[in-house]
């Protein structure tokens, strides 16, 4: 899609949203943070610990890797996660998401740990995270898996249209799991901003913070429409009538603690950032360059 | 007679619970004692009789509920008619309505089901008691003098002491509940508000409008301590300072508005102050209106969630923090709660509910977050001027008064949990009043004109008239402008007879400098009655306590007025008298900064001049003495004055 047509639609957007009243925002149930259930994470693999090399071949489910996508620049290799999965390639760095990202490019060299992360969601408030820790080489396009582990994750807030954001302890911190079905856009608790678009954000939280921890974010679920369209000027728009719509959703997870607090306030709320009158999917998917959304499950 | 009334207390409401300043002096609480103020008994004649307080409800508002009998009662404070209004919150019935001495600001029940007002205007509380039947009119018992303009109330957990803040007296005041006699008075600094007390009872936390701060009053050692409630901004930008490459930075912003507090036995320890933090850019740059521009918005809402231990705030709630919404594509801004006015807490849902003036919006907050403002749960559209809140937690209500529309609404909390609430489905109750005339139309319109924030015909980024004039008067604060650094100007009494206006006084009259003012704004512009009905607001606005005078200290001031109209000193060769104090003319007194295009700036009006630090106009003298000693030379002479002569020039100046 030309950059004019994107641009346009995006203006069409944002004159078709409609005043956000009233939108309510879910936070039933909120635990406490000693009740949010411990879970061990493993720690990536050490590159010391890295076999020389990978023969061709090998695989890992979910995880594509493309020697042949930079080919200005042969040094590069390009790995990309599907099916909702998150990729990361050596080390993490500090106040990046270690859930990862939907690709990434990796200088070729030696052999590097690769984590591949997805939200294994059986349903609405049921889910685990499961972990694949690899090594990867980028000289030969291979991933060869090491490790797997499953997270057992619980409920932090009940949204609409069945979104729920998951989390567990893991020492201090509060991890944070966000489903996505979209991109996400987000501001971390140090206050920079960040998208991510695979299928899940996953942030920590310090909950010995003295100011406290902050963690928002906003994406699009398709959720079906409560009320009719409003009439649109734009001729697409009304050409492709939709019972569904892209609706935007934020979600707000904080830790903070006075100093007569026992344990640090968990809050978590997730609600409706528009109202109704979002994007219509129908008219979305025609005309904009996006991955397509899996729905969620619904109870 | 009765039109003039309605006008009067129209406009006294404007400038009493409606929109006061961010500023830095500090004075004790001048008091004026009102006919028949103190010389009746304030205990009960009737103990046990009529309504009793909610459990645990020990802070004043514009709206208190009681228990009468089965019932839960709302009594509201009626700025405008000067009247409380006694309403069944669960039929949304009007009861009755009982008439006070003067405009009402505040009300509390205390223990024993007395109703204490703050009468605003008269510089006093007025105590009542409740009769068998809610529906007669409370009995007025006493009044007793406070500091000047009594604004906000509370009762101390034992139930044995009433708190009294007073906005322009910048005081609290302590009496003891029994015989309403007073205990003590502890000097604030500038526009106090509302107040909670802590916990254990040994501290009184008090919101200010200007000056970026909450005090913090030790009772037992009557001491104040200051906290910061102002905000960072990481990664902002100031319209300078984009570069190609160049990154945010840092912006200090400093914290309004703070009308408002609330606290809640349930989430203990965590006081909320509803606020705007505000970057006015810097005073030595021109900016293109009013503010750094940029892509900063001059004014953020935010709610400080202040430690009652520790007496700081958690520092993600004053953190600035970009909007998420935007980053995925969600254009349309939710209106910002610039104009926050009234806070109560539902200990249920944890939810913080905080009326917004200017959007006539409650909104309800997520009580328990690290930063309530970026936690919204829900909001809801209610009627102009919403002034009062008061929650129920038994009935699960809420109970909002907006005294612009005269409306009263009582909306169901929901469950608990808050979850699957929609917008609830308000009660709206329109209550008696008085007789109304076109001259009380129009100030209706000025007013909520005045208080129109979100309005693009005033301004394009959300702020109202009200926002750097709150309650008609200052925001403390000197603003980036083209033409250099201002200082916000008090509005309310300093209009009439002081043209030309504006700094420079480029302003023949107030609709040329309101012209400017918007232009400045990025206003689109309102239509002629609209400008009209602004004018004859803004103009009408009554200063505080105009017509009461501090006398203790008449001999100080006589010897003052000496000093100021005499020729060695010469405050009175451009402060005339006879004209609001000014000559109505520019002059070059030294002070051009270096963002300024001109050197000469237009004499300003000295009324109320005691209660509007900072001054000059970039705002470089944070106190009056300041101001007399560091400009000797400039303008007029002040060293050859002994500091006896200086407190007296200073009384003097400050009884203007």
């Amino acid at each position: 899609m030309s950059r004019i047509g994107k641009s346009a639609w995006m203006a069409l957007a944002a004159a078709s949203l409609a005043v956000v009243v009233g939108a309510p925002v879910h936070a039933a149930g909120t635990p406490s943070f000693s009740s949010v259930p411990e879970a061990r994470v493993p720690e990536m693999l050490h590159p010391k610990d890295a076999p020389d090399t990978i023969p061709a071949g090998e695989r890992v489910e979910g995880v594509r890797v493309d020697g042949t996508m930079f080919k200005g620049a042969p040094t590069f290799t390009a790995v990309q996660a599907d099916g909702g999965r998150c990729v990361s390639v050596g080390a993490i760095p500090p106040g990046v998401p270690p859930s990862g990202s939907a690709a990434t490019s990796i200088r070729v060299g030696g052999v590097l740990p690769l984590r591949v992360e997805r939200l294994v969601e059986r349903k609405p408030g049921e889910a685990e995270l499961e972990i694949v820790d690899a090594w990867f080489d980028g000289r030969t396009s291979s991933v060869r898996q090491a490790t797997s582990t499953r997270v057992p994750l619980t409920v932090l807030a009940k949204g609409p249209a069945s979104y729920v954001v998951y989390g567990f302890r893991k020492g201090d911190e509060l991890q944070v799991v966000i489903p996505s079905q979209d991109r996400i856009g987000y501001v971390d608790p140090r206050g920079q901003i960040g998208f991510t678009q695979c299928g899940h954000l996953r942030i920590g939280l310090d909950t010995t913070a003295k100011n406290g921890a902050m963690l928002m974010a906003a994406g699009r679920i398709q959720t079906k429409r409560a009320q009719r369209p409003a009439p649109s000027f734009h001729p697409q728009s009304q050409a492709v009538p939709a019972d569904t719509t892209m609706r935007a959703l934020q979600v707000t997870v904080s830790t903070s603690r006075t100093k007569r607090e026992r344990e640090p306030l968990l809050s978590a709320s997730v609600g409706w950032a528009e109202d109704d009158e979002g994007v219509t999917a129908g008219f979305r998917n025609d005309f904009v360059d996006a991955p397509n959304v899996e729905p969620i499950e619904s109870e | 007679m009765r039109k003039s009334v309605a006008v009067i207390g129209l406009v006294a409401a404007a400038t009493a619970g409606l929109a006061a300043g961010c500023g830095s002096t500090g004075r004790g609480g001048a008091e004026a004692k009102a006919p028949n103020v103190g010389e009746r008994s304030c205990g009960r004649v009737h103990p046990g009789v009529g309504a009793k307080p909610l459990a645990g409800a020990r802070q004043g508002g514009v709206v208190a509920l009681a228990k009468a009998g089965g019932k839960t009662i709302a009594y509201v404070a009626d700025e405008d008619d000067g009247t409380i209004h006694t309403v069944d919150v669960a039929t949304g019935n009007e009861l009755g309505t009982t008439q006070l001495g003067g405009t009402p600001s505040q009300l509390v029940v205390a223990a024993d089901g007395r109703v204490v007002v703050a009468l605003r205007d008269k510089a006093a509380i007025e105590v009542l008691e409740p009769e068998a039947d809610p529906a007669q009119p409370l009995a007025s018992r006493c009044t007793v003098p406070t500091p000047v303009e009594p604004v906000a109330l509370a009762t101390t957990p034992d139930d044995g002491t009433l708190l009294v803040t007073s906005g322009w007296g910048a005081a609290l005041t302590a009496y003891d509940v029994a015989s309403m006699g007073r205990t003590y008075e502890v000097p604030l600094p500038r526009e106090p508000r509302s107040l909670v007390v802590s916990d254990d009872g040994k501290k009184a936390f008090v919101a200010h409008v200007v000056g970026s701060r909450m005090s913090v009053v030790d009772l037992a050692a009557k001491r104040v301590r200051p906290v910061d409630v102002g905000g960072i901004e990481e990664g902002g930008f100031r319209r300078p300072r984009i570069g190609l490459f160049g990154g945010g930075e840092e912006i200090e912003r400093r914290a309004c508005q703070g009308f408002a507090l609330a606290k809640s036995t349930d989430l203990s320890g965590r006081i909320f102050a509803p606020q705007v933090l505000v970057d006015p850019g810097r005073a030595e740059e021109r900016s293109e209106g009013y503010g750094s521009g940029g892509m900063n918005p001059p004014e953020v809402a935010a709610v400080a969630v202040v430690d009652e231990d520790t007496e700081q705030p958690i520092g993600e709630s004053v953190s600035v923090k970009p909007d998420v919404r935007q980053m995925v594509g969600v254009a349309r801004p939710r209106a910002a709660c610039l104009l926050p006015r009234a806070a109560a807490m539902d200990p249920g849902s944890r939810s913080l509910f905080v009326s917004c003036l200017g959007i006539d919006t409650v909104i309800e907050y997520d009580a328990a977050a690290a930063d309530p403002q970026h936690a919204e749960r829900r909001r809801f559209t209610v009627a102009a001027g919403p002034t009062g809140l008061a929650v129920d937690p038994e009935g699960r209500r809420l109970v909002v008064w907006s005294q612009f529309d005269r409306t009263l609404q009582i909306a169901p909390l929901g469950a608990k949990d808050v979850a699957a609430v929609d917008a609830p489905a308000i009660v709206r109750v329109g209550l008696s009043r008085k007789a109304q005339t076109a001259a009380t139309a129009d100030l209706e319109l000025g007013r909520k004109l005045f208080h129109a924030s979100g309005d693009t015909r005033i301004s394009s980024d959300g702020r109202a008239c009200a926002s750097c004039h709150p309650d008609g008067r200052d925001d403390a604060l000197t603003w980036a402008t083209p033409e250099g650094p201002r200082q916000t100007p008090m509005l309310a009494g300093r209009l009439a007879k002081t043209a030309p206006y504006g700094w420079t006084g480029r302003g023949d009259s107030v609709e040329a400098h309101l012209s400017e003012t918007f232009g400045r704004l990025g206003g689109a512009g309102l239509a002629r009655r609209e400008i009209d009905a602004l004018i004859a607001f803004a103009t009408a606005l009554r200063p505080p306590q105009a017509e009461m005078r501090d006398g203790t200290n008449d001999v100080l001031v006589q010897r003052g007025k000496a000093i100021f109209h005499s020729t060695q000193a010469g405050c009175g060769t451009c402060h005339h008298e006879e004209g609001a104090w000014t000559d109505h003319t520019a002059h070059d007194v030294s002070s051009r900064a270096d963002a300024d295009v001109a050197a000469t700036f237009d004499t300003p009006s000295l009324r109320f001049v005691g209660g509007t630090a900072p001054y000059f106009h970039d705002g470089r003298y944070a106190t009056l003495r300041s101001l007399l000693v560091d400009s000797d030379g400039k303008m007029g002479h002040t060293k050859h004055l002994a500091k006896e002569d200086l407190d007296a020039l200073e009384a003097y100046m400050r009884s203007l």
